[in-house]
């Protein structure tokens, strides 16, 4: 059994976190401070005596009673919507939120593991996107907030890794779904879904032939715990390389959902990158054949079945 | 008395195994686990993980010569019932079927059912409500269990099989499931212990009857006593609305948040309150524990999980 802290724990991917390692067996320290996250996601978790919960902005000086197996630092807001209504806070927790969960597991000797992202390859000119690839980011851009938020995180956590010597593991994530995502967040899972069961217009930005990868959160969940397990401490992509054009993401579920919503084209926004696609040889390669298990069809269904609840809640 | 709890990992079914326990009773509990804890498993109950529509549950309360039926195991969520009626027939009507099927077949002395007094009534037309209040529930989940109900009566009145569905108001207490029918006092205090803003679903005017899960609990251990079959209350008869539940949690948890309202969820009953007279009449029971009484000790249930603030 090992004590395993989550920043963001109680945030789409962080909630689907602590609920698998409570599974495990572990003892799980959430911490949140509710800024994207919500007390709903987590709430289930409460009666399991292997739980707890830090209500905090891990900004500050995180203190944690007694020992720590491992840190995992998922807090920030990571949908282009929340970054850019919270520009300061997202660079503010990429930065001194990942100095003070280092420090933390320094003082621990926990081992860290940092919630990356394929943002990190801003708008990339290479396809599909390799770990060695070092990116196309605009720093001033309205984007950037994020992406230099999780580069600079990357870099703090190889940084602690060299001078202090601390375990450190990077997972980059893209895009990634599921039940617990947030309606309205922004993304185009959380945008399409609840549109199509209302029956309006799903929102295409730009003519859709932008490409997206879509990875089940539970075959991301199952990447990242064998990455906090191995002894790789580069930076590792977990995504699902099964590209689809937004148009055709739309289309899909629209008839999945059985709905007679349309399509509505709108401008692209800013630095809407236009290809994204993960190469996850490196992870097949150190993380034991890891490989996404999930159809799209059937990861789509479990989410729709979730927004259905929500949406029948407003 | 040899008891099959199904659900006795759950919220409600784990406060009743223990009280069966302490009573000297054996217990072997059934849950899959899909909502209920191992870790609400009481250490003196054998346990079989298993899906109550599974056949090899009929088969355990033959082999096992149940004496008595206490089933708790349930689709729990009525907002989940709503958006997926079929999952909730499946597990609620059909879930229960497999397991009157072996309770029939094992020759049970009494089936004790977790009914719903929050649901089965409906849109309420007399407050409180008796057992002769008439049932048009407006949500898949109050229909499965009056359905359950229904099965129940034909069971006796087909193979002298005698129940006591026991119509439980909203139930809250420490181990409370967010899922639940009070799952707005999980949600309340852990907001409020976390330095959150709750917010109120409407005005806040729709009433509740909060029936403490202990006094529930005691409800299901004087059944397995009395000669009686049919519907029984279980409720305080006390109506409690949001905003009087959100002022009590907030001075329990010490928080100065103010009361603030969001948006009025549709299709959610404005006032229930269950009579409880039957209750003390054919069981001897009354609920004991106040509101405030209750609601510290879940409060302090969270508290021991939240630090730091």
């Amino acid at each position: 059994m090992a004590r395993i802290l989550i920043t963001g724990g109680a945030g789409f991917i962080g909630s689907h976190l602590c609920e698998r390692f409570l599974d495990e067996g572990d003892e799980v320290v959430c911490i949140d401070n509710f800024i994207t996250g919500s007390a709903d996601n987590i709430a289930h978790l409460f009666p399991n005596p292997r739980f707890s919960f830090i209500p905090q902005d891990v900004t500050n000086y995180i203190y944690v009673k007694g020992p720590l197996d491992a840190i995992l630092h998922f807090a920030s807001p990571a949908s282009p919507v929340d970054y850019l209504e919270l520009p300061i806070q997202t660079l503010k927790v990429g930065s001194l939120g990942t100095h003070k969960a280092l420090g933390l597991a320094k003082e621990k000797d926990a081992r860290f593991l940092l919630a990356s992202t394929s943002e990190v390859y801003g708008d990339p000119l290479v396809h599909p996107q390799k770990e060695d690839y070092w990116g196309n980011v605009n720093p001033i851009g309205p984007r950037g907030v994020y992406d230099e938020a999780k580069r600079f995180a990357e870099a703090m956590t190889m940084a602690y890794h060299r001078a202090h010597k601390v375990e450190t593991r990077i997972v980059r994530i893209f895009n990634t779904y599921g039940p617990c995502m947030r309606l309205r967040d922004g993304r185009v899972v959380p945008n399409f879904i609840p549109q199509a069961l209302r029956g309006e217009d799903l929102t295409v930005y730009g003519d859709g032939s932008q490409t997206r990868s879509f990875c089940y959160v539970s075959d991301l969940v199952e990447g990242i715990v064998r990455l906090l397990r191995s002894d790789y401490d580069g930076p590792v992509n977990i995504g699902n390389p099964r590209e689809l054009s937004v148009l055709e993401f739309a289309r899909l579920i629209i008839k999945l959902t059985e709905s007679r919503s349309r399509i509505a084209f709108k401008p692209l926004p800013v630095d809407d990158p236009k290809v994204r696609q993960p190469d996850i040889t490196l992870a097949r390669r150190v993380l034991n054949n890891w490989e996404p298990q999930v159809l799209l069809e059937d990861g789509l269904r479990e989410t729709i079945a979730y927004f259905q609840e929500r949406v029948s809640r407003e | 008395m040899r008891i099959l709890v199904s659900g006795g990992a759950g919220f409600i079914g784990s406060h009743v195994v223990e009280t069966y326990i302490n009573a000297g009773h054996e217990v072997i509990v059934v849950d899959d686990l899909s909502t209920g804890k191992r870790e609400n498993l009481h250490p003196k109950a054998r346990f079989v993980q298993a899906d109550i529509q599974d056949p090899a549950v009929r088969q355990l309360i033959i082999q096992e010569k149940i004496d008595i039926l206490n089933h708790h195991a349930a689709q729990m969520d009525v907002r989940r019932s709503v958006a997926d009626p079929l999952f909730d027939a499946h597990v609620n009507i059909l879930g229960m079927l497999n397991l009157l099927e072996g309770a029939r077949e094992a020759g049970v002395k009494k089936v004790i059912f977790a009914s719903s007094g929050g649901t089965v009534y409906g849109e309420q037309e007399s407050f409180p409500a008796s057992e002769a209040h008439h049932t048009h529930p407006i949500c898949p989940y109050g229909v499965s269990k009056r359905t359950g109900e229904h099965y129940l009566y034909f069971y006796q009145t087909e193979y002298r099989l005698p129940y006591i569905a026991l119509r439980y108001a909203n139930i809250y207490g420490p181990r409370q499931d967010p899922h639940g029918e009070a799952g707005v006092v999980a949600i309340f205090t852990i907001r409020l212990l976390s330095g959150q803003q709750p917010v109120i679903n409407g005005d806040g005017n729709q009433t509740r009857d909060y029936v403490f899960v202990g006094d529930v609990a005691r409800a299901n251990l004087a059944a397995l006593q009395v000669d009686y079959t049919g519907p029984i209350n279980i409720g305080t008869g006390i109506e409690t609305n949001v905003n009087q539940l959100f002022g009590h949690l907030r001075t329990l948890a010490g928080s100065s948040a103010p009361e603030i309202h969001g948006p009025a969820k549709p299709g959610e009953s404005r006032r229930s309150v269950l009579a409880w007279d039957r209750a003390a009449q054919v069981l001897g029971w009354r609920p004991e524990v106040k509101l405030e009484d209750g609601l510290r000790q879940t409060v302090e249930f969270f508290r021991t999980r939240i630090h730091g603030h």
